[in-house]
């Protein structure tokens, strides 16, 4: 982006969205989700929301992903710049950021990162709870020019959003507009929180799958406590249990890892996998005859994970083995 | 005192615990994205592609676009297995975001040609 002659690139951007909307109003198959939308605001969202203490980072040449991002991880609390997020996401040779990198790199601060669903009232709802959203847009007539944004508030009643965007701080965008340069960019939109606070729209399998990468990154003390803020939203994850569980084995806290397989055996008698964890970690506190009998089940059991099992199992009679002698 | 080779097999081992995928957490556990990734994966071949990605080409793509080896190392960590996978496969044609307002200023000149064209042309 160039400092010289950004007004008038800017209004020349307005009228290009004036013209794209007047193009719009005759046909709203183009914006499905503007035309529900305008039918009704949906149970639940207030008419008007701005998170006006979300920040705003000019964005430099190009670097429109690594200033959103520092948008949003900043109001989630991390202290960055997009010139310190630049390494982590930006593609020279691209002259962009690609959206798993986006994805990626909340992740090395802590947060967890999520893709909202293809959905403008999703957007809305995050925005409603207090979670800025980026949105990718492609903004290019006949060709492809793409960009990411922040979403930080909405006003029904106007019919536009509110965006923090390139060199605007505070950008009006009616829903038509904001959907049909959205929809360009597949629907595309990601949160990014601290694994306590899950976003409002989440759902349960694709907030594992958010999880599960987090964890690859983080340490096993975030890690228990991403698991235990995910058990309380939905208790009966089986999946969950087994993350927490090995948070807990990894920070030496055998008991607890115990206590939280055998709730998930109970949910879930046939896990291989909680079986041969359960086994495991009874037997890291020497109780193996008892571990034994689990590791039993698990083989009995079969599946993906026999081999695995098949090494506890064998860890356990050579230990059981040794107390003989 | 240690010998030049100690010191060698060292440094070969971190890097081979860093560029182990991290499957199994701690000896004996299963981790977490193995059964979540088993779980949620419905087709057999599309897990078999995830088990077989190879971090290190990943990595290496990312250098021939203009990322140092560290950074290139580092990025790649953060990236769960699909998402690696993901990368590998679009990184030449998957949108980047970047501004070009060139292209703006370039509609703009048509708009104005053509409205020039239709209402002021005598």
């Amino acid at each position: 982006m160039i400092a010289r002659g950004r007004k008038a690139l800017q209004s020349a951007r307005g009228l290009a969205g004036v013209f794209v909307f007047l193009a719009l109003q005759g046909c709203a198959g183009l914006v499905p989700q503007t035309s529900a939308l305008l039918e009704g605001l949906p149970e639940g969202l207030p008419p008007n929301v701005e998170l006006t203490q979300v920040p705003f980072f000019p964005q430099q040449e190009n670097e429109c992903g690594p200033a959103s991002l520092a948008t949003i991880l900043t109001a989630a609390g991390v202290s960055t710049t997009p010139e310190a997020l630049v390494p982590e996401v930006y593609l020279p040779a691209r002259k962009g950021s690609l959206q798993v990198e986006m994805l990626a790199a909340p992740r090395r601060h802590g947060l967890v990162s999520y893709q909202l669903e293809p959905s403008f009232v999703d957007v809305m709802r995050e925005v409603a709870s207090g979670t800025p959203v980026v949105v990718l847009q492609n903004l290019g007539g006949f060709w492809d020019d793409w960009h990411y944004a922040v979403v930080v508030g909405y006003e029904y009643s106007l019919g536009q959003l509110l965006l923090r965007s390139g060199v605007t701080e505070r950008e009006q965008m009616p829903f038509g507009v904001s959907e049909f340069v959205w929809k360009r960019g597949g629907y595309w939109a990601m949160v990014a929180t601290p694994p306590e606070r899950i976003p409002v729209t989440a759902r349960e399998d694709k907030w594992l799958n958010s999880l599960v990468a987090f964890e690859r990154v983080n340490d096993p003390r975030s890690n228990r406590a991403a698991y235990a803020a995910f058990l309380k939203r939905w208790p009966d994850n089986v999946n969950a249990a087994i993350g927490l569980a090995n948070a807990h084995y990894a920070l030496g806290e055998l008991p607890q890892a115990e206590k939280v397989l055998r709730a998930a055996l109970a949910r879930s008698p046939d896990s291989v996998v909680v079986l041969n964890n359960l086994a495991q970690t009874l037997s890291d506190q020497g109780r193996d005859r008892e571990a034994l009998s689990f590791a039993d089940k698990a083989l009995a059991a079969g599946g993906a994970h026999a081999s695995a099992v098949r090494e506890t199992r064998d860890g356990i009679l050579r230990k059981l083995a040794a107390k003989k002698d | 005192m240690k010998s030049v080779w100690t010191r060698t097999i060292c440094r070969l081992l971190v890097a081979l615990m860093i560029w182990t995928p991290c499957y199994v957490a701690q000896a004996g556990m299963i981790a977490t994205e193995s059964v979540a990734t088993a779980q949620t994966q419905a087709s057999a071949d599309r897990t078999t592609i995830l088990n077989f990605i190879d971090r290190s080409d990943v990595q290496a793509r990312l250098q021939s676009m203009g990322i140092d080896t560290g950074t290139a190392k580092t990025r790649v960590a953060a990236l769960s297995d699909t998402e690696a996978a993901t990368l590998a496969k679009q990184i030449q044609t998957a949108p980047a975001g970047a501004d070009d307002d060139w292209a703006w200023v370039l509609l703009v000149i048509v708009i104005a040609a053509a409205v020039w064209w239709f209402f002021f042309r005598k």
